[in-house]
């Protein structure tokens, strides 16, 4: 995961050229698009997640979907972030109320409410029935994300490299973005497991200490 | 041992399946109907050959999208504001317009003003944004291909590009 | 040197893109970790079997 976001920032930033009508600041996509494309990914991994949960009752899904949460809430405002940061020199400012914009500010707030659930309801199986139901209901902001910008007239531009007639982008700037995109899967695994394991010892935990309540 | 008696778990899980598929698929259906509904208010902009189709009349603050109309560019010197054509291609509207400039704003690129239509048919500004399309190149291999006169740029755009 | 930060003017946009994300992103992995790592000292402070009551009390339902 280190060297990939070595290689990656390495390429971002010193290797790979400015673009002909953005100059420098295209710089500023080899982080923003990987962090989007990873917020809309740990949003469908935790609905397939809750629908798993939902219909088979695993509790490994469950525990999947609550860890994932907090990793999808910060790629999904680092998104927002960094596209602001895009936006005041090229667009001319930090935020319009365009489609593409405001469904990826509908996600941060599903992100926030699935974790709300999971904070505000004590009981467990509840908790998780009610977020898995959020997490599937909010799913239909996925596509809703995805197509926006064909769909609908906005100000962010369509999609460059995930469309029908290939990329539009040269080259010399894919391979850096995808290195980019690598190392931020790679970070989701790694955060994911050691999320999951935390949440297996602290059920773990849960079971000691309600034993030795009852023990005592 | 017939079919119609599996087990109550798996029947249970099959019946959770159909809940939560047709769940999902009314869920949908729901929320494309809106979105079709709401079509009108979740455009960003409205191109100039729209603005007929849409009955905007003068006065009325609108966004107008589309793209800058290469040459129209126009300012008086000494006089801050200035002179373009937004243009889709099909109808293309005057504009003007006084105040900071986004960096991509560039003769033949994707532009969105905010304001209204005077009666004379002008479109008065108050703000600018620029659009970017989904063309990523270098700078330099536009410009060796600019220079070898190999460039050919998109739609209709035309040669002359501002320095 | 000066050039490379100034990134032709861009630089202060692009210098704190990047500061956010990392810094983001390396605070949500030292917060895993940490959680981590505390979790698995509580077990191992309840685990060994000798276990006296000589821990603070224990609050909570039976």
């Amino acid at each position: 995961m280190a060297a990939a976001f070595a290689v990656g920032i390495y390429m971002a930033l010193i290797t790979s050229p400015a673009d002909f009508k953005q100059g420098e600041s295209v710089r500023i996509m080899y982080i923003h698009v990987p962090s989007a494309w990873m917020a809309l990914l740990t949003y469908t991994i935790i609905a397939v997640a809750s629908g798993v949960s939902i219909i088979w009752r695993h509790p490994l899904a469950d525990l999947a979907a609550k860890s994932a949460a907090p990793v999808g809430l910060a790629f999904t405002g680092l998104a927002l972030i960094t596209g602001s940061l895009w936006g005041k020199p090229m667009w001319g400012d930090w935020w319009v109320w365009d489609a593409r914009l405001t469904s990826v500010l509908v996600l941060f707030f599903l992100y926030l409410g699935y974790i709300a659930i999971w904070q505000a309801i004590e009981d467990q199986n509840q908790a998780s029935r009610a977020a898995a139901i959020l997490a599937l209901v909010g799913f239909v902001n996925v596509p809703i994300i995805k197509f926006s910008v064909e769909w609908w007239s906005t100000l962010h531009q369509p999609a460059s490299v995930i469309r029908l007639d290939g990329p539009t982008i040269d080259g010399s700037m894919l391979v850096p973005l995808l290195v980019m995109v690598l190392a931020f899967k790679a970070y989701f695994i790694t955060v994911l497991l050691w999320r999951m394991k935390a949440e297996l010892v602290a059920r773990k935990l849960q079971v000691l200490r309600l034993k030795k309540a009852q023990g005592a | 041992m017939s079919k119609g008696s599996l087990n109550p778990m798996r029947r249970r899980k099959r019946q959770r399946i159909i809940v939560v598929l047709t769940a999902m698929g009314l869920l949908g259906i729901a929320v494309g109907l809106i979105l079709v509904a709401l079509q009108e208010n979740i455009v960003f902009f409205i191109a100039p050959s729209e603005i007929a189709e849409r009955q905007i009349e003068s006065g009325q603050r609108f966004r107008l999208g589309g793209l800058v109309e290469a040459g129209s560019l126009e300012q008086q010197p000494n006089d801050p504001t200035i002179h373009f054509r937004i243009t889709d291609l099909e109808a293309s509207v005057p504009v003007q317009y006084r105040g900071l400039l986004p960096d991509l704003f560039r003769e033949g690129e994707g532009v969105v003003a905010e304001g209204r239509l005077t009666a004379e048919g002008i479109f008065e500004a108050d703000s600018i944004l620029a659009k970017h399309d989904e063309n990523y190149m270098p700078k330099e291999v536009i410009e060796s291909l600019k220079k070898s006169g190999r460039w050919q740029p998109q739609e209709e755009r035309p040669k002359d590009e501002d320095s | 040197m000066v050039e490379f930060f100034n990134m032709d003017g861009y630089g202060v946009f692009i210098w704190p893109s990047y500061v956010i994300v990392f810094v983001v992103l390396i605070g949500l992995g030292i917060q895993s970790r940490k959680w981590l790592a505390n979790l698995e000292k509580a077990v191992q402070d309840l685990q060994p079997e000798g276990d006296a009551e000589s821990e603070g009390p224990q609050i909570g339902e039976p």
